[in-house]
């Protein structure tokens, strides 16, 4: 907070702001210095890389000055020599003061400035390491409200503006001895009249703002105060993004969870999902793999739509990005994840949108809520440098116990004697074959190898009030647990660049941004997940290389065919993707009259991803003949994949604010043009001739290429109202109009909207007099809609495509889409409820809130009759799927003294998903899939009933109740949900001087797919050793069957094909974890003084370090036989200076 | 408040002219909208060529996921193939005639290429940009083959919907036709493409003569229209069409040199269907000619001792046209008509064409329909062309019953495992009955129980739950 005394800089002679250090001056305006000051730190960042806002520094330096009759020039320049201060003045104000003597000892600076600028018609205010020197004067007649001589009453008048100099409307100006109250207008200004001469005290106060008490002293009835007002730290009075305008926690209408840096930064992990995991009520996201680079599953408020995308908006400063990831042809990636290409570094806050009030100004594309990432920006001071590293390392250590080798065969033996069959050396090369004295456990082998951690951010920023700006870099990498030391390192690795540059004119009407990051991304993760591998394969396979160093086939005899796939041959096919990825956004506004402010955002960003797997000779058995019998070019093959996306969007905006009546009014309109191009093309390459040729298209024998290439085209218009009257009713309209390109002539336009109210209670007087305890008491609603259009494009027009192959030396087109003109949007209706209390001043803060959404006309592929030529066809059904659910945060400050601070937070959601309505279910072809009131994501199984203990197999309820081992269709009777019954997270704050502790508990209640999907004891595939508690015979009562080898017989089918169908595949997933732990010591000492270092940080973190499951599997977040989310430890500094 | 009470109005004006043409785009550079496709000679026959490359593409599929396939499915559902690949529920099926309804055979290709067909007549009657000369042609191929996949789709289940539009409205719940109506429009448009389409083989585009004989042309369309005739019982025009192919001699001759029969282009092809996946030669090869024992997924199949059984001895066809390998101590025999069993890597040309129509055919055709109608010396003279090349002396049959019996049998050894002809022959001649169901007949050996409603497969049943006016064949669910 600072507050300064001044009279209004005069029209025509704006002065100029100097950094003492650079007086000598060249007449360039301040900001083009600052720009060229920019160009070096750009040369500091190219050598080092990447950044991190530091901490600012609180406590106040003392110094000792002896400065005798000397000019203030000379004393600031001392100062600044003697400290981390630096000066900004115009030199101009200096003309005319007197020469200061100053001597003191261990003396704050404030104290020096206050004695040397006594007497001398200067004031100073400090923010942060910056001073800034400014002439007080008397009202002069330029800008005189009121006045003697003028005929209007003397006064007190102001401004009050942000810290960033931006007018506050509203701000409420009181002096209280007076009883005097007065509301600053649209300008910032304000007038108190008939103040008697005198010193008094002046509250300042404005909802989100630290309240600014000042003297002032009144002469001749006037006064002139200018204010600048600190963003408050509350939780309450946080800003909030919300699409096109802000807003923050107290006055919000709608339902936003804001996830911030300081959150993120205390996590080692390299994608923001991973990082928001736990901490979002209403947002369920789940890491599908623990590779590197891997995909994540995200739904807020559950699956709305049942066949159209589920994925939400995606909004980077103001540009959407695309909700899925451009790889495609790596498995073990799961998909991969679009937010893997950004650096979660540059990353100020995250905000989640859910509710029709915030999600509604998205229209069309927000059904499934947004999440808005806003990258960070410079702040106003001295130069900031800020480095920040951490390396560590991650395993896994799978929930799952596989057997030994005299386990393993005793179950391979018994299998044969249970079929009644001898195993030979084709089908059991494990008993005859191997060294059955061996004993090796694959799963450490192949997946439980450490994966190394190493990563580096680099920051410079800095700027003046008027221009800011932020130049950083970083470099991360992360490998995977799969052995990675052969042939081919499997890892992800990314570098990038970010900056920011605001700039506004001296009056402020005029406001310039740009923002960029450009990230480049390498990833070399093995294909082929070795999980599962590793988990199944034989306890007593051979060893894996021969003594000649090449991969162990383990023929019978030299020049066969082995008797297993050696595991490595997966790591000899390689894999290697590309990325790049280029966000840039421009932003200007202006005001031409005071309260209007008219913006133009626009934004262009492009990603290219080039990926290639290989599929070389050298993989292949050479008991095949590869390279004699068998050419090589008739094994050799690879997949090539590029994907091309570029989109740009532009949006006009204006606002308008004014104070109506006793409250403030604000509007907003806009427009979107949003263009979308993505050229994807994949070539399967085959009959190379050489393994090291394989990564060249051109060497391919064949190749056959598909290539797509969709536009999506996206225009709206939007408008928001709102009233905050008194800031105790605050009403918030909202509505869209969106066009879609994805839908045929007439069906383009749709209109959504929302209507949000809130009432902040505890701002009644009534209240605030009899309920004091309560700090803070808020009831919202709001209710609108928003829809889906995420079915693809093109899918209303009758298109015609070329066929795979030609024939008769042309090539084919086929008509490949069925003309579709009734196409249209997938509609929301979203209706949520809230309270919101704060609790002895807000140390207690609970917020719990029930939000109901169903999604109708749904989007559906509407089965045809093959007569018609087509299987399907995308059309509008009038099936209703419902959305429930209950979230309560609670945040507490436990304790808050002078060297011990201790929050919590912890939140909580209940969802509840359920399909109303889907009209002749039963006639249609998904009478198996859904079931009217019940959840989308379930499963129509068989009913387990146990092992028949005279004959060892598994048996399973017909739809009569009777027990069979050969179940029908109609038996499928029991139905199973795989969705979460409640999630959330526990987070704890705890700083203790110096130290701070951070740790974040998720917990997730759910059923899921277990280890009884893979398990069928007894064939050549390693098992968990609870199968040890089998049937033996008649007579044993045993939660596992038989052992049996024969896929024909009925205890193999009972586990392949009806145990897998049924609900024994399904129990309990729910799990506890401590998903982040973080530690961090800022070092004290005056050492860092001298060294000129602001701050200084040493910490541990830890992710994934803890699971409290039941669950029978390997993991039950990410569940299946994926290499699971890794345990992370790593350990890390950060310097500022 | 004068200024933002007319924003909404500004707002909804702004939005409905500039928005309106932003949202309006153009088909992607990979797809073409169907006026661009029929508004030029090459895209239009490119259009047309789909079908065939569709037809060759999915005959990867030997579960009944092509029409072609029914060279497979209906050798296991007569008496030509035995089933190997048990776990194979399709052919297991097939093989011990308990056809299930929700297999499906067959069914969604026949229609996906009827629906190409009809897109094609429908585009080329709107289109300016083609010329007249490839409308003719184009005109005729199309309904060439509208008529060949109706003409397999009513034989393999009797009455089937009768399609010749694009509305998928009406088509998504059309009744089936009774079948004489829908072999009345398989010859109407039979008769038609016989009158557009060249007399030569030609190119795609441009007419231009081309030794490839795999576009349909006039005497391909006379073939099919003499076997419709054949099927439909009216002899005299079935002869007149055999005999309208057997005299082009220019075009058409029997080989002496068995192996050469079913090479690319070969004398005796009335029309082919060149393979399309680079590296293969036909899926009958790849399939049926074993290099192991059969009963894994690529040789489910060997051929059935019935039909062993059923050559005369010093059949050249015996010798030459069927192969065995001995493996495990077990001998299996397979057709090797086609015996370019090759694989993706194979980098040596295509060798072999899919054969569709061959002049044999038309002999026999003739044969039969002479004998229908009393020309019992003609019906003699073309069975001896047959036999005659295969190496066998005259046959001795002289009465009309002997004749056609021995022009039956003929066909079974002329062309056997190609595309269903037996399993056709068998129902249309009233003979399946007898065949397949008398008691230690062929279905009981194959382990099934005959009915006389297994003549007939299964309509998909999910092709019923979505159109109710399907009703479903005799002793299907």
């Amino acid at each position: 907070m600072n507050f300064i005394y001044n009279a209004p800089v005069e029209r025509g002679a704006p002065g100029t702001l100097m950094p003492s250090a650079n007086r000598p001056m060249l007449s360039l305006p301040q900001h083009i210095k600052t720009l060229l000051l920019g160009v070096k730190l750009a040369a500091l960042l190219i050598l080092t890389t990447c950044l991190q806002v530091s901490a600012k520094i609180t406590t106040a330096q003392k110094l000792s000055i002896s400065f005798h009759n000397g000019s203030l020039e000379k004393l600031f320049a001392e100062i600044e020599k003697k400290t981390q201060y630096v000066f900004f003045y115009d030199v101009a104000i200096l003309k005319g003061t007197k020469p200061v003597t100053i001597e003191m000892k261990d003396a704050n600076v404030d104290d020096i400035l206050k004695t040397s600028l006594k007497g001398q018609a200067l004031d100073y205010s400090i923010n942060d390491k910056t001073i800034f020197v400014k002439k007080v004067e008397r009202v002069s007649g330029a800008r005189v409200i009121g006045g003697p001589g003028n005929g209007v009453p003397a006064a007190v008048t102001g401004v009050v503006k942000s810290e960033s100099g931006t007018p506050l409307i509203g701000a409420s100006i009181t002096i209280k001895k007076l009883k005097k109250t007065g509301v600053t207008n649209e300008n910032g200004e304000f007038v108190l009249r008939d103040v008697p001469d005198g010193e008094y005290d002046v509250d300042i106060t404005f909802v989100g703002f630290e309240q600014v008490t000042t003297r002032i002293k009144v002469v001749d009835h006037q006064a002139v105060l200018t204010a600048a007002m600190k963003q408050a730290m509350g939780k309450l009075d946080e800003t909030v993004v919300k699409g096109y305008y802000n807003t923050t926690n107290r006055l919000n209408t709608g339902n936003v969870t804001t996830v911030r840096s300081e959150e993120i930064r205390e996590q080692p992990v390299a994608n923001p999902l991973a990082a928001m995991e736990g901490r979002v009520p209403g947002m369920y996201i789940t890491q599908t793999t623990g590779n590197p680079g891997g995909g994540f599953k995200v739904q807020i408020r559950g699956q709305s739509s049942i066949f159209s995308g589920n994925d939400p908006f995606y909004v980077i400063d103001g540009v959407p990005y695309p909700s899925k990831a451009p790889s495609i042809i790596n498995s073990s990636l799961q998909f991969g994840s679009p937010l893997n290409f950004i650096n979660i570094n540059d990353i100020e806050s995250i905000e989640v949108l859910k509710d029709a009030d915030a999600t509604s100004i998205y229209g069309s594309r927000a059904a499934n809520g947004a999440i808005l990432i806003t990258t960070k920006k410079g702040k106003a001071g001295k130069m900031k440098v800020d480095v920040n590293a951490y390396a560590g390392i991650g395993k896994t250590s799978p929930n799952y116990k596989p057997l030994n080798t005299q386990q393993y065969l005793e179950m391979r033996r018994e299998a044969y004697k249970n079929d009644g069959e001898t195993p030979g050396t084709a089908d059991a090369p494990d008993i005859l074959v191997w060294d059955t004295s061996r004993y090796t456990n694959w799963a450490k082998v192949l997946a439980a190898n450490p994966a190394h951690y190493s990563d580096i951010q680099t920051a410079v920023s800095g700027g003046t009030t008027n221009t800011q700006y932020l130049i950083g870099g970083g470099y991360h990498r992360e490998t995977t647990s799969f052995p990675n030391s052969f042939v081919n390192p499997g890892a992800d690795q990314k570098a990038s660049v970010h900056f920011n540059l605001t700039t506004s004119s001296e009056d402020k009407k005029l406001k310039v941004s740009l923002s960029g990051s450009y990230l480049t991304d390498v990833n070399t993760v093995q294909s082929t997940d070795l999980t599962t591998r590793a988990l199944t394969l034989a306890p007593d396979a051979p060893s894996l290389f021969n003594p000649d160093g090449s991969l162990n086939w383990a023929p019978i005899s030299p020049g066969q065919l082995g008797t297993w796939t050696n595991p490595y041959s997966y790591l000899i096919n390689k894999y290697k993707s590309q990325t790049s990825n280029l966000l840039s956004n421009a932003f200007i506004s202006y005001s031409p009259v005071s309260g209007l402010e008219i913006k133009v955002s626009a934004g262009y960003t492009t990603t290219q991803t080039n990926e290639v797997a290989t599929f070389p000779a050298a993989a292949y058995d050479p008991g095949y003949g590869i390279g004699y019998a068998i050419p090589v070019s008739a094994i050799t093959a690879s997949t090539f994949n590029s994907t091309n996306t570029r989109s740009w969007i532009v949006e006009p905006q204006a606002e308008y604010r004014i104070n109506l009546g006793k409250g403030l009014f604000s509007a907003l309109v806009g427009m979107t043009f949003h263009e979308n191009n993505t050229y994807v093309q994949t070539s399967n390459a085959s009959g190379f001739v050489n393994d090291a040729l394989l990564e060249n298209l051109a060497s391919a024998g064949t190749v056959s290429t598909t290539i797509s290439a969709p536009q999506y085209n996206y225009s709206a218009g939007f408008g928001r109202l709102s009233y905050n009257w008194q800031d105790k009713y605050v009403v918030n309209l909202t509505a869209r109009r969106d066009g879609s390109s994805r839908f045929g002539p007439g069906r383009q336009f749709a209109n959504f909207g929302a209507v949000g109210a809130a009432w902040i209670f505890s701002n009644e007087n009534f209240f605030k007099r009899s309920l004091s305890f309560i700090s803070f008491g808020k009831l919202r609603g709001s209710y609108g809609t928003s829809g889906n259009d995420q079915i693809g494009d093109y899918r209303f027009l009758d298109l015609y495509s070329s066929t795979a192959y030609s024939y008769q030396g042309l090539l084919g087109t086929y008509p490949s889409n069925l003309f579709n003109p009734d196409l249209a949007w997938e509609l929301d209706k979203k209706l949520e409820g809230g309270i919101e209390l704060g609790f002895l001043k807000d140390r207690i803060l609970i917020t719990a809130s029930y939000f109901q959404n169903r999604s109708g006309n749904q989007l559906v592929g509407t089965p045809l009759s093959t007569v018609t030529g087509f299987g399907s066809i995308p059309s509008n059904l009038p099936a209703m799927v419902q959305n429930t659910g209950l979230e309560v945060t609670v945040n507490t400050i436990n304790v808050r003294s002078k060297n011990f601070r201790w929050t919590s937070s912890i939140n909580l959601t209940v969802p509840r998903n359920k399909l109303l309505a889907f009209p002749s279910l039963s006639s249609s072809s998904y009478k198996n899939t859904y079931v009217i009131g019940q959840p989308l994501n379930i499963k129509k199984v068989l009913h387990y009933i146990g092992v028949n203990d005279t004959t060892g197999i598994y048996q399973f309820a017909t739809s009569k109740g009777e027990a069979t081992y050969t179940p029908q269709t109609a038996d499928l009777t029991t139905i199973v949900s795989t969705n979460p019954k409640f999630y959330g997270g526990i987070a704890n704050s705890i700083q203790f001087k110096d130290f701070k502790l951070d740790f974040l508990f998720q917990f997730v209640k759910q059923t899921g797919v277990n280890w009884y999907s893979v398990i069928i004891a007894g064939q050549q595939s390693n098992q968990p050793d609870v199968v040890l508690n089998r049937w033996q015979k008649p007579g044993d009562k045993k939660p596992f069957e038989m052992f049996t080898q024969d896929p024909s017989s009925l205890a193999y089918r009972a586990a392949n094909t009806y145990g897998k169908n049924s609900d024994l595949t399904y129990s309990d997933a729910s799990f506890i974890r401590l998903k982040n732990v973080s530690l961090s010591y800022i070092i004290p000492g005056g050492w860092k003084q001298k060294a000129h270092i602001q701050n200084a940080r040493i910490y541990l973190q830890g992710q994934n370090l803890l699971t409290i499951t039941k669950y029978l599997g390997v993991d039950p977040e990410s569940q299946g036989g994926v290499l699971p989310p890794l345990h992370v430890w790593t350990a890390g500094f950060q310097i500022a200076f | 408040m004068k200024i933002y009470s007319r924003w909404p109005l500004l707002l909804l004006l702004l939005t409905q002219v500039a928005c309106k043409k932003f949202v309006q785009i153009n088909p992607p550079i990979t797809s073409i909208s169907s006026s661009q496709t029929y508004d030029n000679d090459l895209s239009a026959a490119s259009a047309v060529t789909s079908i065939y490359e569709e037809m060759m593409r999915s005959n990867q599929n030997t579960s009944g996921g092509s029409l072609l396939s029914i060279s497979c499915i209906g050798g296991l559902v007569a008496d030509e193939f035995k089933n190997y690949q048990t776990s194979n529920a399709a052919l297991s099926q097939a093989y011990t005639n308990s056809l299930s309804s929700t297999t499906g055979y067959v069914w969604g290709d026949i229609y996906k290429q009827i629906y190409i067909a009809n897109a094609v007549l429908a585009g080329l009657d709107k289109s300016t940009g083609v010329s007249a000369a490839e409308k003719r042609q184009l005109i005729g191929e199309a309904k060439f083959m509208r008529a060949f996949q109706h003409f397999y789709g009513t034989n393999i289940f009797g009455g089937i919907p009768l399609v010749t539009t694009t509305n998928y409205q009406v088509n998504n719940v059309i009744s089936r036709t009774p079948q004489p109506q829908v072999f009345r429009q398989i010859i109407a448009d039979l008769k038609d493409a016989e009158g557009l389409l060249p007399d030569d083989f030609v190119t795609p585009t441009g007419g231009t003569v081309t030794t490839e004989r795999v576009r349909p042309n006039k005497w391909a369309a006379a073939s099919l229209l003499a076997r419709a005739y054949l099927y439909t019982q009216a002899w005299d025009s079935a002869e007149a069409q055999a005999t309208l192919v057997i005299n082009n001699t220019n075009l058409f001759s029997l080989l002496t040199d068995m192996t050469g029969v079913f090479k690319m282009n070969s004398n005796e092809a009335i029309w082919q269907l060149q393979p399309v996946a680079p590296g293969y030669n036909t899926y009958d090869a790849y399939t049926f000619v074993l290099t192991g024992a059969p009963g894994s997924s690529r040789f489910p199949v060997a051929l059935a001792s019935t039909l062993i059984n059923a050559f005369e001895p010093g059949d050249n066809r015996r010798v030459i046209w069927v192969d065995s390998i001995t493996t495990g101590g077990k001998k299996y025999y397979f057709p090797y008509k086609y015996r370019a069993n090759t694989t993706s890597s194979n980098t040596a040309p295509v060798s072999e064409y899919l054969m569709i129509l061959r002049l044999a055919e038309q002999y026999l055709i003739r044969a039969e329909a002479r004998a229908q109608q009393g020309n019992l010396q003609g019906a003699a003279a073309d069975i001896n062309v047959i036999r005659q090349r295969a190496g066998l002396l005259p046959t001795s049959a002289t009465s009309q019953p002997d004749l056609l019996t021995a022009v039956y049998h003929e066909r079974q050894v002329e062309l056997f495992t190609e595309l269903g002809h037996r399993w056709f022959d068998l129902k249309r001649t009233g003979n399946v009955n007898a065949v397949m169901g008398s008691p230690g007949n062929v279905c009981q050996n194959k382990g099934g129980t005959w009915s006389s409603n297994w003549s007939l497969f299964p309509i998909p049943a999910s092709e019923i739950i979505i159109n109710s006016n399907l009703a479903q064949n005799g002793g299907y669910y």
